[in-house]
């Protein structure tokens, strides 16, 4: 279900918080809010494919092959 | 300065090194000039390559003597977009930060063309980190913004910034480029030159930055769609060293004797210029003479919101450390040192949610396009954007619809041709999308629009 503007803009501060929490080097002011900015898009981003309705059998597209040396 | 040499084609050239009109090293010398005064003029150059380029023309020259003949590229000048690893050389990215990044290993793009016989003369100016972090103009690169080779109060296009101007301006017949979303057409339709994305996975990515693993590709950029075709005969192929190329089809052989049908995507050029879709439609006029042509919609997925978000979150990946130490404060785009950061914060489901719908647009999209040569459609809804503005004050991003999103996403191939001149006497380009692995059937339709019109011929003057 999409968020509304209230939600996804809590949503969007949650994650640049936790992700400052992991920076060594602090952003501008000018920095934090265009990195909120690109949050909030990536978050409707999120709703825009979620638009396309998919079931347990779609599988992504990864093909994971074990692994076995020539010897 | 320039004369019948300076946009002579790569199968023109050939002709005459083998006829001994002119020879590797004349053709090198005339190269590195050009290059060395208008390439950087255009802002389209990191590093000369002159001692490693005479040595190669040389070489070249002598085996051509004594009989050796490697084929179409041998003796042929070319530049390299500044992500290939070429040893003795920086390799930049196009980035600041990694001004001085050496490698010791060769791409293997680089290593196909050098057993070819080619000539490297330059490594060629792009968008720092492939554009990766977001740009928002054009000034975005260590090199300074890329100047279109028809105006130099034009933007050249990115990320392969310095391949399309360096062979839109005659420095180079041919350059390579990468494109993972719009790096190769963008700058081949705003300097009206032809430039093939090959199928991913066609072309080994070895020794090349990655910015996106699963879309990435590289390709050749050329006045024509037959050099094109050339070069991509000896760059692609099976390498060890990139799995995914290794799991390939064989490319599809075109019958040359039947008529093409082609679906002209409309709703891919309803928001463009009117001189865009003025050529456009000049275009399908020409397409009509050899193809039956039929207006298509592409199936309703969300095509941009996926290969966005796979973008985002293998650039994040790739970048992960660079980001958390701080070290996008030293590129030149001030948009982009705080341009990636948003993208560690994507959940995974995320992610996976993007490959899931890849995966089933893959077969709704191959179902549409069976039965069809190609999707056609302009390569861009717009012509090069003034190289002073922001991109957005241009043309807005959300208008921006061409087959760019799906033919990424999907790893399809595509190849884009000029097809005429547009606002402020700026190239247009028209795009050929083929079915995976059809590289083949988009290069045989390209060809025959390129023997009916001659936008491929006409060049900038200096």
């Amino acid at each position: 279900m999409p968020m509304d503007d209230e939600t996804r803009a809590r949503v969007a501060a949650a994650r640049r918080d936790a992700l400052e929490a992991r920076l060594t080097h602090p952003l501008t002011e000018e920095q934090r809010a265009q990195v909120l900015t690109r949050i909030e898009r990536t978050l409707k981003l999120a709703e825009a494919m979620r638009r396309l309705p998919l079931t347990n059998a779609d599988e992504p597209e990864i093909v994971f092959a074990p692994y076995r040396g020539a010897r | 300065m320039s004369d019948d040499l300076t946009f002579a084609t790569v199968a023109e050239l050939g002709r005459l090194i083998r006829t001994g009109a002119v020879s590797p090293v004349e053709l090198a010398e005339r190269a590195i000039a050009r290059t060395e005064t208008i390439g950087k003029r255009l802002n389209a150059v990191v590093t000369m390559t002159p001692e490693l380029a005479l040595a190669q023309a040389k070489q070249a020259e002598d085996e051509l003597a004594a009989g050796v003949d490697r084929g179409p590229l041998h003796g042929i000048p070319y530049g390299a977009k500044d992500l290939l690893a070429v040893p003795g050389y920086p390799t930049s990215w196009g980035a600041a930060p990694f001004a001085d990044q050496r490698f010791d290993s060769e791409a293997t793009v680089v290593a196909r063309l050098h057993e070819a016989g080619a000539v490297l003369v330059a490594k060629l100016a792009m968008v720092e980190i492939a554009g990766g972090f977001g740009y928002e103009q054009a000034n975005a690169a260590l090199t300074g913004p890329g100047k279109n080779s028809w105006s130099e109060a034009a933007w050249t296009g990115g990320s392969s910034s310095g391949s399309g101007a360096a062979v839109g301006a005659g420095c180079v017949p041919f350059a390579i480029g990468t494109e993972t979303w719009g790096s190769i057409h963008c700058p081949s339709a705003f300097n009206g030159i032809t430039g093939l994305r090959p199928t991913y996975g066609r072309v080994s990515r070895y020794g090349a930055m990655a910015l996106s693993w699963t879309m990435d590709k590289i390709g050749p950029m050329t006045h024509t769609v037959d050099d094109a075709a050339t070069v991509y005969g000896v760059i692609a192929g099976p390498d060890p060293k990139d799995p995914p190329t290794m799991h390939g089809r064989e490319s599809l052989t075109a019958d040359p004797g039947r008529r093409f049908k082609f679906g002209v995507c409309r709703g891919a050029f309803e928001n463009a210029q009117p001189e865009v879709i003025a050529n456009t439609n000049s275009a399908i006029e020409v397409l009509k003479d050899f193809a039956d042509v039929e207006e298509v919609d592409l199936p309703d997925l969300p095509w941009d919101a996926a290969a966005t978000t796979i973008v985002f979150t293998e650039a994040a990946a790739a970048f992960e450390e660079f980001i958390l130490d701080g070290r996008p404060a030293g590129l030149t785009a001030p948009e982009d040192r705080a341009g990636l950061h948003h993208a560690l914060t994507i959940p995974a489901v995320d992610y996976l949610r993007a490959l899931r719908i890849r995966r089933a647009g893959g077969r709704a999209m191959d179902e549409a396009m069976t039965g069809f040569d190609a999707f056609v459609a302009p390569t861009y809804p717009h012509v090069a954007n003034p190289i002073d503005r922001p991109f957005a004050s241009y043309f807005e991003r959300e208008q921006r619809h061409n087959l760019g999103g799906v033919g990424n996403l999907l790893g399809l191939p595509s190849i884009t041709v000029p097809n005429g001149f547009g606002e402020r006497g700026l190239p247009t380009g028209l795009e050929f999308l083929g079915r995976a692995h059809d590289e083949e059937g988009i290069l045989a339709a390209a060809r025959a629009y390129q023997l009916r019109t001659d936008w491929h011929t006409k060049h900038p003057t200096y």
